[in-house]
């Protein structure tokens, strides 16, 4: 599943941000149309994939400048590319002083990146530069007569202590903006409003500010990758009934009533590999270590005293009474394996190919069926998949030759939500076993914490209704998003398996 | 009796008039609940009232394994035969203490009902294994703690509705700053500076931190900078790395921490 916005980077900036002060804002990975900035829209702070570290920091740390002293929206009278770089400049030294002011730890992180100096000559773009690091960093000495003039007329002191303009009004910064752009023009010195970028690197291209006709709209959005294909048919509706379950909405902590609807649906008919030879037996060892630890009092024999029954053996002797000698205590892992519901994610990416050959949901559909032989209780599994909330699919495979084809999204919280209603009419211990390739996802979700933030909601409910959940996940997602699993699934709750050979394995960590 | 009175008055800085209705609830003896994070005061809070009060203070911290005996009392042998020996609960139910429940929740629920009857308006305690039954005490009165946000467990219907409830929070900035220059011996201008960070921290419940920094973390920190440790490395030591585990969160913490410093 390639949903590279809930990678760590972004999860450690937006918590970044609501230290910030702004916890609606959000740290997403940058769109095809954003080049190589980072760019402002809405809540949305988008950030270039390979960002470094450090650099990434400052311009989250802008970006929350810019939230923390908004501006009036800017009229849409023309304005010559030169003015408009100057503009953002200004623009940008402006939010960054006052927000200094109460955060001096983030004028420093900025003042870093600014390395512009009088060696690098006298060029559009080397005074703007040399203009930006001067508007920001009070220890730098220019003596361009340009860069002194634009200092003269942003500050209202020579110490560069008190802004003319804190609030950076529209016809302040174009009266500025034209005198030093009149320098620059009656200088000769050329522009190119197309290759220029704002510097340092981690400010934003401003893009957000300007009108729309100075800007390029962006892009249609490309379609989701993990999107189902149309061209299959759905599968046959196992029974009339429409579930509908409510998803947790992390951002405004509400449970959505009657959100997502599922169905229940027939399996095709297929073949699902064979496991190699002995594994079978090793599950079915594995599998007996799945029981719920008993202390058991009054025992003839164990490895502690009973203090209880020790106390009441001797007061019935001191009573003259027969004396019980079972006073020792001891731990037992009852083996009652109730109830198992296993899901199987069956979303597009599952379909992907395993490094040994066959697909991911193949070797998944192959673990569930030897779960499903080996298991000592009843046993249920369900394919899941979903095209947005409306279409959650829940595909009936306790049949032997049951199949289906990954196609579309991951919705977990609903599959788990179901599934939890299901385990509820059964008796005994309770679990739930999920068979997954990564992270949820659908296609009608852009916040990529709000599948998981659902399932991990569903998960949390099932575990107080008594059931153990638990997931396995194949392939490298798991080992590379340890943290994310850990967090969804809860440490030690899931374990990770490269091929269905290391499934007794797999077992053992999670049940022992 | 006297091993459970407090020696000095506890300093408590009210923060709401939760004094007033204290004393309200234990005009009528009702079972009071303090509710609220973790490090806000209500342990301070109950050691406060019981001295105003001039009543003893009985406290159990309430865990898993904590049975009904542990409560209420047990037999012992010694070196004549077997002893009867009172329990928390009924030491306090027979000589008119405050009795604290700390953390109830913790309890398992089969514990937690040997309560019921203390909590009602019997004021009685059945001792099945010694075959007596303590009415409590006139002074006698219950109080529990329970921290909503910061376990899984919660209470039974039928325990949590014999209470009635007192909500805390963290303090308003400058009371708690108070408090924690207060407690620390420490500068005012250091606790400000630390509460404000610790009100960031108090935002990040939707980031996988369920609950901020306490005032109790506060008070640490401000104790290390009366040892002569940094600001910076205090807030560190006693605040951001205790507050989590989860990497990402603490990279965001001392990046914000290095933002305010
Ligand atoms: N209102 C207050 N007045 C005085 N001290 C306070 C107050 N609130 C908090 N404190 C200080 O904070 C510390 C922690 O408070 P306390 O031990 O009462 O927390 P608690 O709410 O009982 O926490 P827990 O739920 O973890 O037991 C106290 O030792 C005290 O120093
Ligand atoms: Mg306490």
């Amino acid at each position: 599943m390639p949903s590279p916005e809930g990678s760590s980077p972004g999860r450690r900036l937006t918590a970044y941000l609501a230290l910030l002060g702004h916890p609606d804002l959000r740290v997403v990975p940058s769109q095809s149309d954003d080049g190589p900035r980072p760019v402002l829209m809405g809540p949305e702070v988008r950030l270039p994939d390979a960002l470094d570290p450090e650099l990434a920091w400052a311009a989250v740390a802008h970006a929350a400048a810019h939230h923390a002293h908004p501006r009036e929206p800017w009229s849409g009278d023309p304005l010559k590319p030169v003015s408009r770089a100057i503009i953002g400049a200004l623009e940008d030294a402006r939010v960054e002083l006052l927000t200094s002011a109460r955060f001096p730890g983030l004028g420093r992180r900025w003042r870093a990146w600014h390395t512009a100096t009088p060696a690098d000559g006298g060029t559009f773009e080397a005074l703007l530069a040399r203009l930006g690091r001067a508007l920001v960093d009070p220890a730098y000495d220019d003596p361009h007569p340009w860069v002194q003039k634009g200092l003269g007329f942003f500050f209202a002191d020579d110490q560069r202590r008190a802004l003319a303009c804190p609030e950076g009004r529209e016809a302040d910064w174009r009266r500025i903006a034209g005198r030093l752009g009149h320098d620059i023009g009656q200088q000769r010195l050329p522009f190119n409003d197309r290759t220029f970028v704002v510097t340092p690197a981690y400010r934003d291209d401003h893009r957000w500010w300007w009108p729309p006709e100075v800007d390029p709209q962006p892009q249609e959005a490309p379609s989701p990758p993990d999107a189902g294909s149309t061209e299959d048919p759905p599968l046959p509706i196992a029974e009339d009934a429409v579930h509908r379950y409510p998803e947790w909405d992390h951002l405004i902590s509400t449970l959505r009533p009657a959100w997502c609807t599922v169905r229940i649906r027939l399996a095709a008919r297929g073949s699902v590999p064979e496991p190699p030879p002995g594994l079978a037996g090793r599950t079915a060892r594995a599998l007996g270590l799945a029981g719920v630890r008993v202390r058991r009092f009054r025992q003839a024999e164990g490895h502690d005293l009973d203090l209880a029954a020790v106390v009441d053996h001797a007061l019935h002797r001191r009573l003259g009474l027969p004396p019980d000698d079972r006073v020792h205590q001891d731990v037992v892992r009852r083996r009652q394996p109730g109830a198992l519901v296993l899901l199987v994610d069956a979303s597009a990416s599952t379909m992907g190919a395993l490094a040994g050959g066959g697909t991911i949901l193949g070797e998944l559909l192959g673990m569930a069926r030897l779960l499903g032989q080996t298991w000592q209780g009843p046993v249920v599994i369900r394919g899941f998949r979903s095209r947005g909330r409306h279409d959650v699919e829940l595909v009936d495979l306790d049949a032997p030759g049951a199949v289906l084809d990954g196609l579309g999204s991951t919705r977990l919280g609903a599959a788990v939500r179901h599934a939890t209603a299901d385990l509820a009419r059964l008796p005994g211990p309770r679990r739930l076993l999920i068979l997954t390739d990564g992270r949820p996802h659908d296609i009608d979700v852009h916040d990529p914490r709000y599948l998981v933030e659902d399932a991990r909601h569903a998960l949390a409910t099932a575990r107080r209704r008594g059931v153990t959940a638990e997931a396995l996940v194949l392939g490298d997602q798991g080992r590379a998003q340890a943290r994310t699993l850990d967090h969804l699934f809860r440490r030690g709750s899931w374990s990770p398996l490269r091929r269905l050979g290391d499934l007794p394995g797999a077992l053992v960590r999670l049940m022992a | 009796m006297d091993r459970y009175r407090l020696t000095r008055e506890p300093f408590y800085q009210p923060v709401g008039e939760e004094c007033g209705l204290f004393h309200a609830a234990y005009a009528r003896r009702q079972p009071v609940l303090l509710k609220g994070p973790t490090g806000c005061g209500k342990t301070r809070f109950v050691e406060a009232m019981a001295w105003r009060l001039g009543l003893p203070l009985v406290t159990v911290a309430c865990h898993d394994d904590l049975t009904a005996g542990d409560l209420t009392g047990r037999w012992l042998l010694d070196a004549h035969g077997t002893r009867w020996q009172d329990g928390p609960l009924t030491i306090a139910a027979r000589g008119g203490a405050l009795c604290y429940l700390d953390e109830v929740a913790e309890a398992r629920p089969d514990t937690a009902v040997v309560i019921h009857p203390l909590a009602d308006t019997r004021r009685i305690l059945p001792l099945e294994k010694c075959g007596e039954v303590v009415t409590a005490h006139p002074d006698f009165c219950l109080i529990a703690s329970y921290n909503p946000g910061g376990s899984a467990k919660t209470l039974k219907t039928s325990t949590r509705q014999r209470f009635v409830a007192l909500t805390f929070t963290y303090p308003e900035p400058a009371t708690e700053a108070a408090i924690v220059a207060q407690e620390s011996s420490g500068k005012l201008d250091v606790a400000e500076k630390l509460v404000a960070f610790a009100q960031r921290t108090r935002r990040l419940a939707r980031h996988g931190l369920e609950e901020g920094a306490s005032t109790r973390m506060l008070i640490h920190a401000a104790q290390l900078v009366g040892q002569g440790a940094s600001l910076r490395a205090a807030c560190q030591m006693a605040v951001i790395a205790p507050l989590s585990d989860d990497e990402e969160l603490l990279l965001a913490l001392a990046a914000a921490l290095d933002a305010v410093a």
